[in-house]
């Protein structure tokens, strides 16, 4: 065998190898080949079994849901006829009964005996009868107002009487004070808008009535530079 | 691999709730679902109640699922969220200054993926929740914060604070 030259390697390979020892890059390389490991056997079993089990929830959840929500819907249904109910009472048997008057429609029991006896029928064949005693008995008294009369007046002396009225001193207003001051000014030596104002004068000067806005205080003095 | 053996036609089967697509699936993607949430909790059981939980809200809210080509990323979601709200009691976070564990120890040691999974597990529980979001199923801090219901800062120096103890305890487990 003939012996092969032997080449030297670049001086800076154990560094480059050191480098490679670096623990961040090794981690980096041996990260994503971790071993994994495997779970028992039997872990199909118990994930089949509660996903049968979550299966069977939901529908019986919805069973008693839904009956829950009929429920619900029922007790409201008849919690609102039995509010309804009382209140159309109220209305049928009012406190004033209007009073009808059967005369005009009154028909003699031979002019008809088709309609009574279909009528008599009918009662008998209706699902209760109403008694006698619970028959409403109309009343066609008449209330007879109490004559109401108008004191009567001797027109006769009233023709010689004249209507005088009195007559008031009515005094002649006089125009409104006001401690507010209003000047308008068209000058050009003060520009601008003043707005003079009695607040915060004593109140001797206000005089008795505080009011802000009373016409017989203050001083307004507005002045505008044209 | 497992991406590309979910078709779309096994997710439509999925969503019509065919039992014998739901075992499908099931087989393509438990490992990946179950060793996430032994990694995040590092106990088998609570890591199989998670799993459990995971598939039956996984069958039963497919249909809602806008994207079926984002299958697999929705799932790991949902087994993070089940890890955390199964083990949130064992979480505590220490804000811990991130200057402090910035500073580097010399590692000149070589490690493969089963010694560092090993490290990762032995990691406490708040740190690991950080890390195994954070670094190895790439979640940013900002969402990971949220899902830990930590500050931003907190869900950082935790990460750091991980990093360190896996140096050390993987140096540990060279030197055994």
């Amino acid at each position: 065998m003939k012996k092969l030259p032997e080449h030297t390697p670049k001086a800076s390979t154990w560094e480059d190898l050191l480098k490679k020892a670096d623990f961040e890059s090794q981690l980096n390389n041996h990260l994503p080949s971790l071993p994994n490991f495997a779970p028992q056997d039997g872990a199909w079993e118990k994930i089949t079994a509660e996903l049968d089990r979550k299966k069977f929830i939901p529908i019986w959840v919805r069973w008693s849901a839904a009956a829950a929500v009929a429920g619900i819907f029922l007790a409201f249904l008849i919690s609102l006829n039995r509010s309804v109910d009382p209140m159309q009472d109220q209305e049928l048997l009012t406190d004033n009964p209007i009073e009808i008057d059967n005369s005009a429609v009154e028909v003699l029991p031979s002019d008809l005996p088709i309609v009574a006896d279909a009528f008599a029928e009918n009662t008998e064949n209706a699902p209760f009868q109403i008694s006698p005693k619970k028959k409403v008995k109309r009343t066609t008294e008449t209330i007879e107002a109490p004559k109401m009369g108008l004191p009567e007046i001797d027109l006769s002396l009233s023709k010689n009487l004249s209507l005088e009225i009195p007559e008031k001193q009515i005094q002649e207003s006089t125009p409104p004070k006001t401690l507010h001051q209003v000047s308008i000014s068209w000058s050009k030596i003060k520009p601008g808008l003043q707005v003079k104002t009695s607040f915060g004068r004593m109140g001797s000067e206000l005089g008795e009535k505080q009011q802000a806005s009373t016409h017989h205080l203050g001083q307004l003095t507005v002045e505008i530079d044209n | 691999m497992e991406k590309e053996r979910i078709d779309l036609r096994l997710i439509e089967l999925v969503i019509a709730q065919d039992r014998k697509a739901q075992f499908q699936l099931f087989e393509l993607t438990k490992r990946m679902v179950y060793s996430m949430a032994f990694r995040i909790l590092n106990d088998e059981d609570t890591a199989h109640d998670v799993l459990q939980d995971t598939y039956v809200k996984v069958f039963q809210e497919i249909r809602n699922l806008k994207h079926p080509e984002a299958l697999i990323s929705w799932m790991k979601t949902i087994t993070v969220r089940k890890a955390i709200e199964k083990a949130k009691k064992q979480f505590q976070f220490e804000e811990l200054s991130v200057a402090e564990d910035q500073v580097e120890d010399h590692f000149e040691s070589w490690f493969d993926a089963e010694l560092l999974d090993q490290a990762i597990r032995t990691l406490p529980p708040g740190s690991r929740a950080v890390f195994m979001l954070v670094a190895v199923e790439g979640y940013p801090h900002q969402e990971a914060s949220q899902m830990l219901g930590i500050s931003e800062s907190t869900s950082k120096s935790q990460l750091n604070y991980a990093k360190k103890l896996l140096k050390t305890r993987i140096k540990t487990l060279l030197q055994a």
